[in-house]
């Protein structure tokens, strides 16, 4: 009798823990607290590890955030950072892993176009969802793929009408030897023959190469009113200090570069690069709330010395648009999320960025800055409202352009890049 | 003070006695109100779920809708500008001189095309259309509203919406759109759609449409459904505090903004504004302009840079839980009671039934101790807690001889039988207080249950039985002493006659001897001088011997003082044998020959038996003196011989065997005699049982003989066979485990 009378209220709370429990464990529930995996997949070692892994550090920065608010309707997520070294069959390589091994609902990732075409048929074969933080040369869509870095009518076009206005006619394009420069190169060409400008010179380095002296001599022999500059990686070094070098009392040819953001300006030299121009969504001198909540989220938790960049911040709200749409969707499964992401928006650091149906690319504010003294931007100017994201420039067909691409990745032996080896320096 | 005691007392018992109702109501009923709750929240929280996939769905489609026509209105734009004939058009009129009087050539040029624009105006539903010359001038514009008439005297500078998207336009080289705002005519809400016009890599004028809002309105407007409440709110923030509506609200169309300021609106503002600085949200239920409850999702527009919630009342979307929770609140009304009611019944019945129970067991003049499997005590009745003196909550952990200090001598016995679950009868538990000793009589016995394994100790206070068995073995010892008294007396008569027949001839003989001494004495020294007097007096001796027989009077007087001699040494054995049986001075345990108390017993005995029964004695010698109390055990012997006297009726044998264990000695009776029925076997040991006829016996030997072996911690067995005699075999430890007080020290 007295066993009973402590054996039933245990009975009837067990009960009730359990109904809970699978009432709170069901599919969407708050309680369910097995959490989303989400893969990370950038170079830590390479030659791009230094500029990718800042934005490693900006994409874990807003998954923590999120946990810290509960996760997404109850989950945490948990990111798995791989490490692509720099090398886009590892990359595939790696995607595959964590699709199938880690079984990841998303993976955030890419620098390099090389990579994300590396990466894009693997996504699509498994039908999951990429999603890519670089500004880039456009020419793709895909439906397994988010693009929150800017489309070229986001960043190039609007850049060089800018430059033929305020700068000069005559522009030399410099740029590594991979796809995207090859297609922004492409654009600007299409672009400048409609402005009536001109193109001194267009060369391309080896990704990774450091031997530029030839290169600058070619371009201060031709004397451009502007540099437009494409290069990536490490090379930028190299390219600005001589440069630097040879220009050091003679009259500086302003340089517009598209890959070069606040993270990149340390290594290369504040000193190399001061008057320079760069064509962004994002700097880290934009004065909203939310930028400065960003910018101070992100020295608090990774040094005050940390920069933030435009890469950085498409990945940081990349996170947040996808976390939404898992929010709207009530499931992480890709399918359900892919839909939901279509009509996402964010208010992030750089504006209100919303995800375009029609493209998978992501409406964005365009800005263009000029290099001070302190390795930061000030804005020159800006569209104001954010564009609608056009991957496909109008300047030639869909077909045309996908033509173009095939020659380059035929003509580098069904490779993104120029001379591959070079990737592995 | 003391009727407050006594009130609070009534309120805790009767508390306790319906705790027990209480208790089942509620294990009953809150499983089902739990059931009730979860089903009731796990169909709100799906309703809400499903409620917020829908409005998500309805909103999703809106602005894809809205995004597309958006879209097709830039792509229709682009087009417009690729179109050949309008960019000849173009060509043509920038080709003119630069004169005042141009607009008749103008408007000729205009003419050519109008037609074609006319014919997708009336198809796409734009308002106006514009040229733009590269200097921000507008060279024609083509309105829907007047058969499509062609204005040329228009100027950028009147429509600043228009002035700066054409910039947008031409700095991007791509098409753009503007706000929405209202124009001057009629207050309507419109926007400019621009595209550059490029010929031969020239940008030689944009090209804009003017796109009208009722086409988003019928976009917005469009079939939600059978859901009336369901309403898309679109608009852009302003610059203090309030969200500008772009489209008149469903329910309120003269309303223009909606306000932080204005108490109604600022739950709709601070869930719409939110959706205007971008960002999608949670779903939220708040209090719209209305005043009602209503569950919205929100949306950002990025075409048109415009919020947008989507919300229905709740008293709509949730009618199916508002019924919900009315059935439940029916049901629980009627079934409630009614169950209240039956298990109140049920628990009454199960309540006097566990209060009967309670009662038989309250109510036992004994104490009842379970015990569980650990040897916690886990019940007890009310006089094993009144006994104790200690709560039952108190008793876990507690050594048992704490809690029942008067079990300290069964102790282990007690909790081996706990231990080994085997019923055990503990016979004789003496506990000694000031007031004088108590004995309790214990026994266990195991409790099988289907999931309770303990054993049930009864106790039961026998200090009464004990003190009456004592007083009656006493008395039965003065008894048996009575009894002997006759054959003692049969036995120390022969004796004494002896003694007092021998006295008689004695004194004849002893006589006449000294008669021979007094004829000697008349011999004096006179007699001596005469010799024959001498003579004389000797011959009259000598003829007096030969006429006494002096040699055989000499001789019988030996005998007779032999026999005399004979008798009192006889009468002296059988006075000692009456002294060692009795034994009045053995009050304590002492050390003693049991043999001798046989031999003694024997010699008691000896007339009832002797030329009659022939008593074999068989000893394992030497045996060891044995801790006893001497005169009880004697009582023993007596008893059990006795009675196999008594069981032979004619001649027979007595086997007295004595054999040694380690420890302990066994004493065994056997006789001859009749044996023991079947029937008796079971009885001979209880009080009063007797075979014997009335008056003849007292039915308490064999009762008290089993008393006393158990005083000694011995042991009695009985093996009879009907006819063939019966076997008496006692057993009894050489040392006695500890010096206990006499039962006799009071």
């Amino acid at each position: 009798m007295l066993k009973n009378y402590i054996l039933i209220p245990l009975l009837i709370i067990l009960f009730t823990a359990v109904v809970f429990f699978l009432n709170f464990t069901a599919p969407g529930s708050s309680l369910n607290q097995e959490p989303i995996k989400v893969g990370i997949l950038h170079s830590l070692t390479g030659t791009m590890a230094i500029s990718e892994s800042p934005v490693v550090d900006a994409t874990l920065m807003a998954i923590e955030e999120i946990n810290q608010k509960g996760g997404i309707n109850g989950r945490l997520i948990e990111p798995i950072t791989v490490d692509g070294q720099s090398n886009w069959p590892n990359f595939a390589l790696q995607a595959e892993n964590l699709i199938t091994e880690n079984r990841v609902d998303a993976i955030f990732g890419c620098w390099t176009s090389a990579c994300r075409k590396s990466v894009k048929p693997i996504i699509e074969k498994h039908d999951s969802i990429f999603i890519y933080p670089l500004q880039y040369e456009g020419l793709e869509q895909s439906p397994n793929i988010l693009y929150t870095g800017s489309a070229p009518n986001q960043q190039i076009i609007p850049a060089i009408k800018w430059a033929y206005e305020n700068i000069g006619k005559r522009f030399f394009l410099i740029g590594s030897d991979y796809i995207f420069p090859r297609t922004a190169n492409a654009i600007i060409n299409d672009q400048i023959r409609t402005l009536k400008g001109e193109i001194v010179g267009e060369e391309y380095i080896p990704l990774g190469d450091q031997d530029v002296k030839q290169v600058v001599e070619k371009i201060i022999k031709s004397q451009p009113d502007m540099i437009i500059n494409t290069i990536n990686g490490d090379t930028n070094t190299a390219f600005f200090k001589e440069l630097h070098k040879i220009e050091q009392g003679n009259k500086q040819i302003p340089v517009l570069s598209f890959s070069i953001s606040e993270s990149e300006i340390p290594n290369i030299g504040v000193d190399n690069l001061i008057g320079n121009y760069a064509s962004w969504n994002y700097f880290q001198s934009i004065p909203s709330v939310e930028n400065r909540k960003f910018v101070n989220n992100f020295k608090k938790k990774y040094g005050a010395d940390r920069p933030t960049s435009d890469p950085m911040e498409a990945a940081y709200f990349g996170v947040y648009l996808w976390a939404q749409a898992v929010e709207s969707a009530g499931s992480s499964s890709p399918q359900a999320v892919l839909n939901a992401l279509k009509t996402q928006s964010f208010n992030a650091p750089e504006g209100v960025v919303s995800v375009d149906s029609q493209t998978m690319h992501t409406w964005k504010i365009v800005r263009i800055g000029r290099i001070n003294s302190k390795g930061q931007f000030d804005i020159v100017w800006s569209s104001e409202t954010p564009l609608r994201p056009v991957p496909y420039p109008p300047s030639r067909t869909i077909n045309e352009w996908n033509k173009f691409l095939n020659d380059f990745y035929t003509l580098w032996g069904k490779n993104w890049s120029n001379n591959n080896l070079n990737i592995e320096k | 003070m003391n009727s407050l005691n006594k009130y609070v007392n009534t309120i805790k018992k009767r508390f306790k006695e319906s705790s027990f109702v209480v208790y089942i109501l509620l294990i009953c009923i809150i499983p089902q109100l739990i059931i009730i709750y979860l089903t009731y929240g796990i169909s709100e929280s799906g309703l809400r779920k499903e409620m917020e996939s829908k409005l998500n769905i309805v909103a999703d489609n809106k602005i894809i809708a809205i995004d597309n026509y958006i879209f097709n209105a830039q792509n229709e734009a682009k087009i417009l500008a690729y179109n050949p004939d309008i960019v000849q058009a173009i060509l043509e009129i920038d080709s003119l001189p630069p004169l005042e009087n141009n607009k008749q050539k103008i408007s000729e040029i205009a003419q050519k095309i109008t037609p074609y624009l006319s014919y997708l105006m009336a198809l796409s539903g734009y308002d106006n259309i514009y040229f733009i010359s590269p200097k921000n001038e507008i060279l024609f514009s083509l309105a829907k509203d007047q058969e499509y008439r062609v204005e040329t005297s228009q100027s950028i500078s009147s429509l600043p919406e228009l002035a700066s998207v054409v910039e947008r336009a031409k700095i991007l080289m791509e098409t753009e759109v503007s706000h929405f705002s209202p124009s001057q005519v009629a207050n309507q809400q419109r926007a400019f759609m621009a595209a550059p016009v490029i010929s031969q890599g020239n940008v030689i004028g944009v090209l804009a449409l003017q796109l009208n809002i009722n086409e988003i309105s019928n976009i917005l407007n469009a079939s939600t459904g059978s859901n009336i409440s369901l309403e898309n709110i679109v608009g852009i923030p302003t610059q203090n505090s309030s969200v500008r509506l772009m489209l008149p609200l469903k329910f309120d169309k003269d309303k223009k903004f909606i306000d932080q300021e204005n108490p109604t609106d600022r739950a709709t503002y601070d869930y719409f504004s939110k959706s205007t600085h971008g960002g999608n949200l949670k779903s939220s239920i708040f209090t719209d302009y209305r005043g009602q409850t209503v569950i919205s999702v929100a949306r950002y527009i990025p075409s048109l840079r415009w919020g947008m919630i989507t919300k229905i009342d709740t008293s709509e979307a949730f009618s199916y839980i508002a019924q919900l929770r009315r059935s439940i609140l029916w049901l629980l009304g009627i079934s409630l009671p009614l169950l209240a009611l039956i298990l109140y019944k049920v628990s009454k019945k199960l309540q006097q039934s566990k209060e009967l129970l309670d009662n038989i067991i309250n109510s036992m003049p004994s104490q009842m101790v379970i015990f569980d499997e650990k040897g916690q005590i886990t019940l007890w009745n009310n006089e094993a807690e009144k006994k104790s003196g200690v709560p039952l909550d108190k008793t876990k952990n507690k050594p048992l001889t704490t809690i029942l200090p008067y079990l300290e001598q069964a102790e282990q016995k007690i909790l081996e039988a706990i231990s080994t679950q085997e019923p055990k009868k503990i016979d004789k538990i003496t506990y000694s207080t000031p007031e004088g000793n108590v004995y309790y009589e214990a026994l266990t016995y195991p409790l099988a249950g289907k999931d309770f394994n303990g054993t049930a100790l009864l106790i039961q206070d026998i200090t009464e039985r004990v003190q009456l068995m004592e007083s009656v073995q006493h008395q039965d010892r003065l008894a048996s002493i009575g009894l002997l008294v006759a054959g003692v007396a049969h036995e120390i008569n022969n004796p004494l006659n002896f003694i007092t027949s021998n006295v008689k001839s004695l004194r004849n003989d002893i006589n006449d001897v000294l008669e021979i001494l007094k004829k000697y004495t008349n011999i004096t020294p006179a007699t001596v001088a005469s010799m024959p007097a001498l003579h004389e007096e000797l011959k009259k001796i000598e003829t007096y011997k030969e006429e006494i027989d002096l040699h055989y009077t000499l001789e019988e007087i030996n005998k007779l003082l032999n026999g005399m001699d004979e008798g009192a040494q006889r009468t002296s054995n059988i006075v000692k044998g009456l002294k060692t049986f009795s034994r009045a001075d053995d009050s304590e345990m002492k050390s003693v020959d049991i043999l001798e108390g046989i031999e003694s017993t024997l010699t008691l005995l000896k007339n009832s038996y002797k030329n009659r029964i022939e008593i074999v004695q068989d000893y394992e010698q030497p045996i060891p003196p044995i801790d006893c109390y001497p005169g009880k055990l004697n009582q023993v012997f007596m008893n059990i011989l006795s009675n196999a006297i008594q069981a032979i009726p004619d001649k027979g044998t007595i086997f007295i065997k004595i054999t040694k264990g380690p420890n302990l000695i066994n004493i065994s009776i056997r006789d001859t005699g009749a044996g023991i029925k079947e029937a008796h076997k079971n009885k001979i040991l209880m009080p009063f049982f007797t075979t014997k006829d009335v008056g003849q016996g007292t039915g308490l030997g064999l009762s008290i003989t089993y008393n006393i072996i158990l005083d000694h911690h011995g042991s009695l067995v009985v093996n009879s066979e009907e006819g063939k005699g019966a076997e008496f075999i006692i057993t009894l430890p050489i040392k006695q485990p500890s010096k206990i007080k006499s039962p006799n020290e009071k």
